[in-house]
């Protein structure tokens, strides 16, 4: 037995897992067109190369990278491109995003997908480009881009892969069904990835709490030497990367750091299973498993969706009463974010679509004063001092939020959740860290147009000088020309004066 | 349907609130109250009743100064807590004046001077106990004797004393540590022996279970999670670090 450690804070929600009765999988059929977001990752937004009348296969690129922290998008099904336009996306902050709509035509007909024969004889570039091309992002709903994360490549290398299947968030069942229903793909998929970034231990975190999951990737997992399940008892939010590394390996992540940093690299069951698709089946991301849940749904359960599917029709497949709902929820109840427009599509980071009933989630109580209690400290995960923060958030202090750390801030909620005065406290560190980012930004930018502002008075300046110095030699030439043309002047004078007295003296 | 556009988290601990708080601050301090009132009678009980009730009066005429919501507030109880706890520092039988002095300091200059609920720099039915006790020493130092040395008053007496100060003065008898004050010639050991208010099963007669009905309630806050042991531990041990660094065979500076 491997031995775990435990991490600061930390709270237990109740956690209404079994609604979506985890294990199962429905598929979410075909539903009547797709909507597809350019930017399902974190980084540049993919740039169309369809337009509006073309029919696409499934599988068929639709966007393609631009950049190198992007990737691109591919059509989940057969049809035609019906709308390149700004449509609602999942984001946290309701912005709107390019999205392709295809409506599709039911034959589900795809291109040709070609795997790699044997992708231990490729080189890690190759699979790097494999990964990129097959549109795949974190799964478990961060979306980072993972060839970046493949290919970040520090000093010491990566030691450990952790597979992390903690799921900590309530309600959600995604990962635990996967991991139920894909576990022989999961740890294919973790040995392609151990053996891209060279590491020699690939641990699959279970938390307690799903011990089917634990049983099926243990049994899963004899195949593969390196691997080893790790279970650990439940708590939120044992799932934050930062955390589980905590948990399994005893070692934090610096601040203001990654965990390449320190060795380890964490990667998502259903990522996995993608990049195991990508190379071995020639697969891009276009499906994913998402938990639609929640006492509003006559038939909450985990669905296999076709990205781009519209949530509305989503929540439909399982029976949604819309009377009864007055918030449905991308994501967890601890950091998913309310939708604003039923219209907008599933992506590859929704892991979950949450539709609770007033009762089940009632509407936030009334902020009242911080009584200084701390209990938000004793919560917090990353041994911040949550209320210090709130204090200097409103405050607008912004040395004092870096000094405390504001930006080791994993916006978990623990702080939030525990808080009996009820203060949206992760409200708060959400726009203090934007003024952070945004002051950060501005200083970059003030600080070059300083750095431009003094090369040109320095370029004026020795302009100047150099102007100055040839009117200098100028003025010299020319008197030392005019004293020059003097002596002359007197020459032709003394010459005449000359002549004249010769000729004077001649008559 | 019209969506609602909340922030996360989305959920939250249930049954935690200010309120909440304040109450199981309340309960906790029932053990102390009881005991306290075994031994010396109903006194900390009127005071503790006469005193909330004023503290909500006070509460509601400062937020009604301020401009304030008066109702929700009043229905937090952390005003409560404040009136509880300074009158659990007062003397049982008080004269009415006293408490009304200490409970108008505590909630308009403790609490509501810098804002209100959670803005106050210092607890503020301390801050009405440190007023009081420079400003009414006398009173302030006139505790009953204990059940077992002299006679515990009723009910009756308790509210005439309320209204009527003066008529009991003749029960008044020093605290413990105020007795080790006035003898402090005599050795530790020596005093314990001659005074019947020391020689309680583990300290002074009566207070000993007080402090361990408190503690009680302590640990039970503690096991609430409604605070952490580190302030009142380091406290305490502080206090013992310099006590025992002052230790010399038991003679008043030894323990004070």
């Amino acid at each position: 037995m491997r031995q775990i450690f435990d991490i600061h804070g930390g709270i237990h929600p109740s956690e209404r897992k079994d609604m979506s009765n985890p294990g199962w999988i429905s598929d979410c059929g075909m539903p009547s067109k797709l909507v597809l977001p350019v930017t399902q990752h974190i980084g540049a937004p993919a740039r169309p190369i369809v337009e509006v009348g073309d029919t696409v296969l499934g599988g068929q690129t639709i966007a393609e990278a631009q950049g190198p922290v992007s990737v691109p998008v591919h059509a989940p099904s057969s049809g035609t491109v019906t709308a390149i336009e700004a449509r609602a996306v999942p984001h946290a902050s309701g912005l709107t995003d390019i999205c392709i709509e295809i409506s599709l035509d039911g034959n589900d007909e795809w291109v040709s997908c070609q795997g790699l024969d044997n992708w231990r004889d490729e080189t890690k570039a190759v699979l790097l480009d494999r990964v990129r091309l097959a549109g795949i992002a974190g799964l478990g709903g961060a979306g980072f881009p993972t060839a970046i994360k493949l290919a970040s490549d520090r000093d010491g290398g990566i030691h450990t892969l952790i597979i992390n299947g903690t799921e900590c968030e309530p309600y959600i069942t995604a990962d635990d069904t996967v991991m139920q229903c894909f576990a022989h793909q999961i740890i294919e998929g973790a040995e392609i990835l151990a053996h891209m970034v060279g590491a020699e231990t690939v641990l699959l975190a279970v938390e307690d709490n799903k011990p089917e999951a634990a049983e099926a990737m243990r049994h899963a997992a004899e195949a593969l030497d390196s691997a080893e399940v790790v279970t650990f008892p439940t708590k939120y939010p044992s799932g934050g990367e930062k955390q589980l590394i905590e948990i399994l390996l005893n070692a934090q992540v610096p601040s203001g750091g990654i965990p390449a940093d320190i060795g380890v690299l964490c990667q998502n069951p259903s990522t996995a299973i993608a990049v195991r698709d990508a190379l071995i089946d020639g697969k891009p991301v276009t499906h994913r498993v998402t938990t639609v849940t929640g006492m509003s749904l006559k038939d909450p359960g985990n669905r296999r969706v076709m990205l781009g599917t519209p949530i509305k029709e989503l929540l439909d497949t399982a029976g949604f009463n819309a009377e009864s709902a007055d918030r449905v929820i991308h994501g967890g109840p601890m950091m998913g974010f309310a939708v604003t427009d039923l219209d907008m599509p599933v992506v590859k980071i929704t892991n979950c679509v949450l539709a609770p009933t007033r009762s089940e989630i009632p509407p936030p109580q009334p902020q009242q004063a911080c009584i200084r209690c701390g209990m938000c400290a004793e919560a917090c995960p990353a041994s911040l001092l949550p209320q210090q923060l709130y204090w200097y958030a409103r405050a607008k202090d912004q040395d004092q939020l870096e000094r405390h750390n504001l930006m080791d801030c994993i916006e978990c909620g623990a702080c939030a959740y525990v808080c009996p005065s009820h203060i949206p406290l992760v409200q708060y560190y959400r726009s203090a860290k934007g003024s952070l980012r945004e002051a950060a930004k501005e200083k970059v930018r003030s600080d070059n147009s300083r750095t431009r502002f003094e090369a040109r008075q320095e370029r004026l300046e020795r302009e100047a000088a150099a102007r100055e110095a040839k009117r200098a030699a100028r003025k010299a030439a020319a008197e030392a020309r005019a004293k020059a043309g003097d002596d002359l002047v007197q020459a032709a004078i003394e010459r005449a004066k000359a002549k004249k007295a010769q000729q004077e003296a001649e008559q | 349907m019209s969506l609602l556009h909340v922030s996360s988290p989305h959920v939250h601990k249930p049954v935690s609130s200010v309120e909440q708080v304040m109450k199981q601050v309340l309960l906790a301090t029932i053990p102390g109250v009881l005991v306290l009132t075994w031994f010396f009678g109903p006194g900390t009980l009127v005071n503790i009743v006469f005193g909330s009730a004023l503290a909500l009066a006070f509460e509601a005429w400062a937020l009604w100064l301020r401009g304030k919501d008066y109702k929700t507030p009043l229905r937090d109880h952390s005003v409560v807590v404040t009136a509880t706890l300074l009158c659990i520092a007062l003397p049982p039988y008080a004269p009415w004046w006293l408490i009304a002095v200490g409970i108008g300091v505590s909630v308009l200059l403790g609490k509501h001077v810098f804002g209100g609920l959670g803005y106050n720099p210092f607890n503020p039915a301390m801050v009405g106990y440190v007023v009081l006790l420079v400003s009414f020493p006398l009173q302030m130092s006139s505790w009953t004797e204990p059940r077992g040395i002299g006679e515990v008053p009723g009910i009756v007496d308790a509210f005439t004393a309320l209204f009527a100060a003066s008529s009991y003065d003749a029960v008044t008898a020093a605290t413990p540590l105020d007795l080790f004050r006035q003898n402090a010639g005599m050795l530790f050991g020596d005093l314990t022996q001659a005074k019947a208010e020391l020689a309680g099963p583990i300290a002074g007669l009566g207070w000993d279970l007080v402090n361990l009905a408190f503690l009680a309630g302590g640990i039970w806050l503690l096991r609430q999670r409604i605070f952490i042991w580190h302030a009142p531990v380091g406290m305490l041990a502080a206090h013992a670090i310099w006590a025992a660094s002052g230790w010399d065979e038991g003679g008043y500076y030894s323990i004070a």
